[in-house]
């Protein structure tokens, strides 16, 4: 399963890929990267809208993640991928914004990784 | 007298046709051909058939009852009708009912059945009901009763002389006068029995013949042998005069219904059984009308009661075959609506009353419920013909591009299949089809008329080929076309032709030129004389008169003229040739051009000087003239894409045809044209988008007029008491608090039905104002101040045209008295005893003041001392809170910069557990190499958790500083670094307050700057501060911007929130530029954003001193300077210059940090 995430923390990369060295190794997940809202909507559309899931950070300097996730979601090829929103700031108010525009889970940081790697799995 | 048409070239309009006509068009390749104006000859006799027309209207349209007993139509204009069940008055569009009301107030009847209306000399209305009589005053708008000694019997006015109104008294059986001045009573002739007078509805009828003073009534149905009975004022003798039975019938009742006095010829006009009989009051002898006896011959035709004379003495009578018009003049008798048999019968069955009122209005009342029929005396100036398949010799297709005049009578149409000829006299249409023609054998069904020369009857018709055509034998000769040299031209068929004296003028394309040639009468040859590059002209709007041909360039102001000089064809320069002209017709009967441009409408005489512009102003239409006719009377008709206008010569004014006149809601294209007959009616084919043909009768348009009148009147939503009739009211005089009114106007028009509107101004010169259509008769004004107003109103009429009187009220509001003039003199007054008072009082105490003030100076010196301490104190305190009240903007922002990475130090300790045990794993299973492999990943964590760690170390620290009171060093600190953190502080700050908000960075940050000695925490506040306000100004423009557009086009907008912070190093300072595209500082803030406590944030969001700070910090701190360079709704740049001085380790000299 392609996993696009989304963060302007470039040390994230690290991160993902050691979290999930083993499903890596396996072959059961494949993650991309991008470092803004702009460089991930760039490769969505280089790729064909190939990914099938979408971690985005929401607070990112220029297009914020509630943005990327309205672009990803009115003008993206039916059906749209999944999207998963991250924050720090997990307040509702932020919560109701990106369920309104459309986002399939929102996650808050710290992340639990274990959970994280449940919620994946059933999304497969 | 020659009549031509014009053709064009169908590639020209298919882009506009419909598509069912497209095949036609296709099939049809070559001409569609316009008609030309023509001139008429003698008039022919209309059909008085067509002169009427019917409206009816009955208790659904609001009458208070069907069973009408007498109208009459008031000064004001307005109709009173008296039914079996009320009073109404009846505008043309709207009934106000009457109706009997027990308090007794005079604001209407006392009995509801209305016996009889009368019209005083005093123009006062006088109504007999089943309660007694009654009396309206028009100017009060007020009944006045009259008791009757058994007010249950009815009292019937019944005539008026100057000061008298004669009526019925029947409690009393006697015929009585009231005086209409002194209101007394007094007996003019007692009725018996056996006078055998006084039955139903002929109680309207008595008439008073002043010669012989004396009154003559009907005798009842019960009378055997009818008659007349006279009875004499002056001796009281009563006398009979009867009739021989004239229709022969034994036992025939011969009782009459209806009559009325006839001033003119002093006669009695009777509606009798026997038919029509006029009594002369001179002779005493009865003549029997035999101008009807065609009728008196039909089977159930009898009279009904209503009679009536109309201005022009003529008789009119309902009867059970309709409404009969006899003039005794010429003998005549004209039944009305022979065409409608049902209209005929409605009209007047069960007629009880026919009134010829002072408009040429004839009014029918019935008995039997069924309300009022208007008979509107002129008819409909416009007929629209349609095809009728059902019917025999209607239009064989609906689709006519022109008409033109074949002479005697007929009007040949030219159609999509083929030729319709219009008989003008029977309306029947005769169609000939092209294959009975013997005109070409090609293809298509259309035959085009391009021009008839009625005086030698000959026709050019376009069929495929160009053929002459003999109208009565139908026989064709081809045309044949030469050039310029003599020489035959293969056949020529697109073409453009207008008339030239008596040769028809063909423009059309050949051999890539535009060419013009000319047809004469007397030949088969069309010649060329004119020869033009093509596109040069715009074919479709050649024009002619008997002199010139004037051509159109078009998008030029250039156009040619030519006229025939000796054998050769000139080009004379013309005044019209630099007007843009749409449209050039030539009026032969006045010898005047009419020129159409796209706003105007010129007249010019037969010299080309101008004689009138007529423009929007004199209500011309605001889309551009198409086709133009002048009429027998030189008024000048035209027509738009959509609407058929008459230019009134005499008026200057524009009319419309409206639906009053038979105009159908129809389009037309820009290339029709009228056709003339030679009785002087005009007509319109419907062309491509419109439907079959329209016939004007010029002389049948009317232009009618209507009226506003007053309904009612609130001032402060409350009715006020009038010392007139409101529709009588002149001046309203209010007070200064009277100053809301509302005011309700009817409109009086009886040609409308109601499809009219009022408009209305404040002073004369004041612009018009038009009420909504909710609302569409009030007139609503607030808060006037005190003052004369003229207010003016004004109806529209039948057409929409606002050409009706106008009706005036003076609304004076007079100013309070305090406004007045004695209560300014008053006042002033007043002013200038207390003044001269103060004065005195004034010049006593000073003197004690004075000494009083030296003493509190003392005081108040001691007391400042106190003050000047606690203010440094104060200052301190506020600075402090300034910090802190920045610090505090920054707390969520801080959260996030430590939240973030604390998280990747707890993760990757995580992970290096994880991976310290699977290292152990690989050593233990001996995998050396891949057991190394994880340490340096390990080691390259532990390296990202140091470097996180020290991150946050750094937020926090950066936050102590910042508040901590007592001033900084000097230290010698990294700009770029100082700017770079303060920045991204403010932004996740702001972010962290709203969620939505982004905006982009731009740095530039100079890497030549070396360290410089400054105040960190001072330069950070002073940067913190910068960027917070930076910030806002981006977030508040945004949210300007959002609010104000919808969020698709605020996105569209493009605003993109931009902060850019720089730094430049220059000789010995250093320059740092902050830079927001927000909303920028109105210039007249621009002095005052440096000033403590001033700030543009709503209270309570700002504490004011962040600049003023930063100011100190910058100048008095560093010695450097701030500066702002601001564009309101643009941008706001601050620049901030620091000296690089080495101040060692030492603090500040700002008092204030």
């Amino acid at each position: 399963m392609k996993i696009l995430v989304v963060d302007d923390e470039k040390d994230v990369r690290a991160l993902f890929e050691q979290r999930f060295r083993k499903e890596i190794r396996d072959g059961e997940m494949d993650f991309a990267f991008a470092y803004s809202g702009e460089e991930a909507l760039g490769y969505l559309n280089s790729l064909n809208h190939e990914a099938v899931l979408i971690l985005s950070d929401i607070n990112m300097p220029g297009m914020s993640g509630l943005e990327l996730l309205k672009q990803i979601k009115t003008h993206f090829e039916k059906p749209p991928p999944t999207v998963m929103m991250i924050t720090a700031f997990g307040d509702d108010e932020n919560y109701q914004h990106a369920m309104r525009l459309g986002a399939d889970d929102f996650l808050t940081k710290p992340l639990n990784f274990t959970h994280l790697r449940e919620k994946l799995k059933t999304v497969k | 007298m020659l009549k031509t048409f014009s053709w064009s070239q169908m590639v020209f309009l298919t882009r506009n046709f419909l598509f069912k006509r497209v095949l036609f068009i296709s099939l049809f390749l070559f001409q569609i051909i316009f008609p030309s104006l023509l001139h008429a000859q003698n008039g022919t006799v209309q059909n008085t058939e067509n002169k009427y027309r019917a409206h009816h209207w009955g208790v659904e349209d609001g009458l208070s009852q069907g069973t009408v007993y007498d109208m009459i139509k008031d000064q004001n204009g307005f109709l009173w009708i008296g039914t079996q069940h009320g009073l109404n008055r009846f505008d043309g569009s709207s009934f106000k009912k009457y109706l009997a009301d027990k308090t007794g107030k005079n604001k209407t009847i006392r009995g509801n059945t209305i016996n009889g209306l009368i019209e005083d000399s005093l123009h006062n209305i006088w109504i007999g009901t089943d309660k007694g009589l009654s009396r309206y005053d028009i100017k009060a708008d007020t009944f006045t009763h009259f008791a009757s000694a058994d007010p249950r019997q009815s009292s019937i006015p019944f005539w008026a002389t100057k000061d008298e109104v004669f009526y019925w008294d029947y409690p009393e059986s006697q015929l009585a006068a009231y005086n209409i001045h002194t209101f007394s009573k007094r007996q003019l002739a007692k009725i018996a029995t056996a006078d055998s007078v006084g039955f139903g509805v002929s109680d309207h009828y008595p008439v008073f013949d002043k010669g012989s003073n004396s009154i003559w009534l009907e005798r009842g149905f019960g009378n055997p042998g009818g008659g007349l009975f006279q009875i004499s004022l002056t001796t009281g003798e009563k006398k009979e005069y009867t009739w021989p039975c004239f229709k022969k019938i034994p036992n025939h009742g011969h009782g009459s219904e209806g009559m009325r006095y006839d001033r003119r010829r002093n006669s009695i006009w009777i509606n009798n059984a026997d038919g029509l009989l006029e009594f002369m009051l001179k002779d005493k002898q009865i003549h029997h009308v035999d101008a009807l006896k065609d009728f008196e011959k039909l089977k159930d035709f009898w009279l009904w009661a209503g009679i009536d004379i109309d201005a022009q003495g003529r008789i009119w009578e309902g009867t059970s075959k309709g409404m009969i018009v006899y003039n005794p003049a010429d003998q005549s008798v004209h039944l009305l609506f022979s065409n409608d048999s049902v209209l005929q019968k409605n009209v007047t069955e069960a007629n009880v009353l026919i009134y010829c009122d002072r408009d040429g209005m004839v009014w029918s009342g019935t008995w039997s419920s069924k309300g009022i029929y208007q008979v509107i005396p002129f008819s409909q100036a416009l007929t629209h013909y349609v095809s009728n398949p059902k019917q025999p010799h209607s239009l064989s297709t609906d689709f006519v591009f022109n008409c033109s005049d074949g002479g005697r009578g007929g009007i040949w149409m030219s159609t999509d299949n083929g030729i319709n000829i219009f008989d003008e006299q029977t309306g029947l249409i005769q169609g000939i089809l092209k294959k009975d023609l013997q005109c070409s054998n090609g293809e298509g069904k259309g035959i085009a008329i391009a021009c008839i020369d009625t005086t030698s009857q000959k026709a050019w018709v376009n069929a495929q080929d160009l053929f002459k055509m003999d109208l009565a034998t139908r026989q064709c000769i081809p045309v044949i076309f030469k050039d310029i040299n003599g020489k035959r031209i293969p056949l020529l068929t697109g073409g453009f032709p207008t008339p030239y004296q008596k040769t028809c003028i063909l423009t059309t394309n050949y051999g890539g030129l535009q060419e013009i040639f000319i047809v004469n009468p007397d030949s088969t040859v069309a010649e060329q004389i004119l020869s033009f590059p093509d596109g040069t002209l715009d074919f479709f709007k050649t024009a002619t008169d008997d002199h010139f041909i004037f051509l159109r360039q078009p998008d030029s102001t250039v156009n040619l003229t030519y006229s025939l000089i000796g054998r050769k064809w000139i080009r004379i320069p013309n005044p019209l040739d630099s007007i843009p002209w749409t449209k050039i017709i030539f009026n032969k009967a006045d010898q005047t051009y009419w020129l159409a441009t796209e706003k105007t409408l010129n007249h010019y005489n037969k010299n080309f000087s101008l004689i009138q512009v007529y423009s929007q102003q004199d209500g011309l239409p605001e889309l551009a003239i198409c086709g133009m006719i002048p009429d027998k009377n030189n008024n000048l008709w035209f027509n738009t894409e959509s609407s058929i206008h008459q230019l009134d010569i005499i008026s200057g004014r524009v009319t419309m045809l409206s639906e009053k006149d038979g105009f159908q809601k129809q389009n037309f294209t820009s290339m029709l044209n009228f056709g003339k007959s030679a009785s002087g009616d005009l007509y319109l084919p419907g062309g491509v988008f419109g439907t079959g043909f329209n016939r004007i009768n010029p002389s049948w348009y009317v232009k009618t007029t209507s009226a506003v009148y007053l309904q009612s009147l609130l001032v402060n939503e409350k009715p006020v008491l009038l010392p007139t009739g409101i529709n009588n009211l002149k001046e309203l005089p209010l007070s200064y608090s009277e100053n809301m009114i509302t005011i309700e106007t009817g409109i009086l028009d009886f040609y409308s039905g109601g499809n009219n509107h009022i408009r209305y101004k404040l002073g004369e010169k004041a612009d018009w104002q038009y009420p909504l259509n909710s609302a569409r008769y009030t007139i609503h004004y607030e808060d006037l101040a005190p003052g004369n107003y003229t207010l003016v109103m004004q109806a529209s009429n039948a057409s929409n045209e606002f050409i009706g009187p106008e009706k005036i009220l003076l609304i004076r509001i007079s100013p309070p008295w305090w406004q007045t003039g004695w209560a300014r003199l008053l006042f002033g007054l007043a002013f200038v005893f207390v003044l001269w008072n103060f004065i005195q009082y004034r010049s006593r105490s000073l003197k004690q003041r004075n000494a009083e003030l030296e003493e509190k100076v003392m005081h108040r010196t001691m007391e400042l001392k106190h003050s000047l301490e606690d203010l440094r104190a104060t200052q301190t305190q506020l600075i402090q809170r300034e910090k802190m009240a920045s610090l505090g903007e920054l707390t969520a922002g801080i959260a996030h910069e430590i939240q973030n990475p604390l998280n990747f130090v707890n993760n990757f300790s995580d992970i290096n557990s994880e991976l310290i045990d699977e290292m152990k794993q690989e050593i233990k299973s001996g995998n050396l190499e891949e057991g190394l492999h994880v340490a340096d990943i390990v080691k390259e964590n532990n390296l990202k958790i140091n470097n996180h760690g020290k991150r946050a170390d750094s937020i926090v620290k950066g936050m102590l500083l910042h508040s901590r009171q007592n001033a900084g060093q000097f230290e010698l600190t990294n700009v770029n670094v100082l700017a770079d953190e303060y920045l991204r502080l403010s932004y996740h700050g702001l972010r962290a307050k709203d969620k939505s908000f982004n905006a982009t960075i731009l740095t530039d940050f100079d890497p030549t700057i070396e360290k410089i000695s400054i105040v960190p925490q001072d330069i950070g506040r002073v940067l913190l501060n910068l960027f917070n306000n930076a910030f806002y100004a981006v977030a508040e423009k945004k949210k300007i911007i959002s609010e104000s557009l919808p969020a698709a086009a605020s996105g569209e907008m493009g605003y993109e929130p931009t902060i850019s912070a720089s730094t430049k190093k220059m000789d010995d300072l250093v320059e740092i530029r902050i830079k927001d595209n927000g909303m920028g500082i109105p210039n007249k803030l621009l002095d005052k954003i440096f000033q403590p406590f001033f700030t543009t944030k709503p209270t309570g969001e700002g504490t004011g001193l962040g600049l003023s700070l930063s100011y100190e910090i910058i100048t008095k701190g560093h010695g450097g300077t701030i500066e702002v360079d601001t564009k309101e709704k643009e941008f706001t740049e601050f620049i901030i210059r620091i000296p690089q001085i080495n101040h060692s380790t030492k603090q500040p000299n700002a008092d204030l940090t």
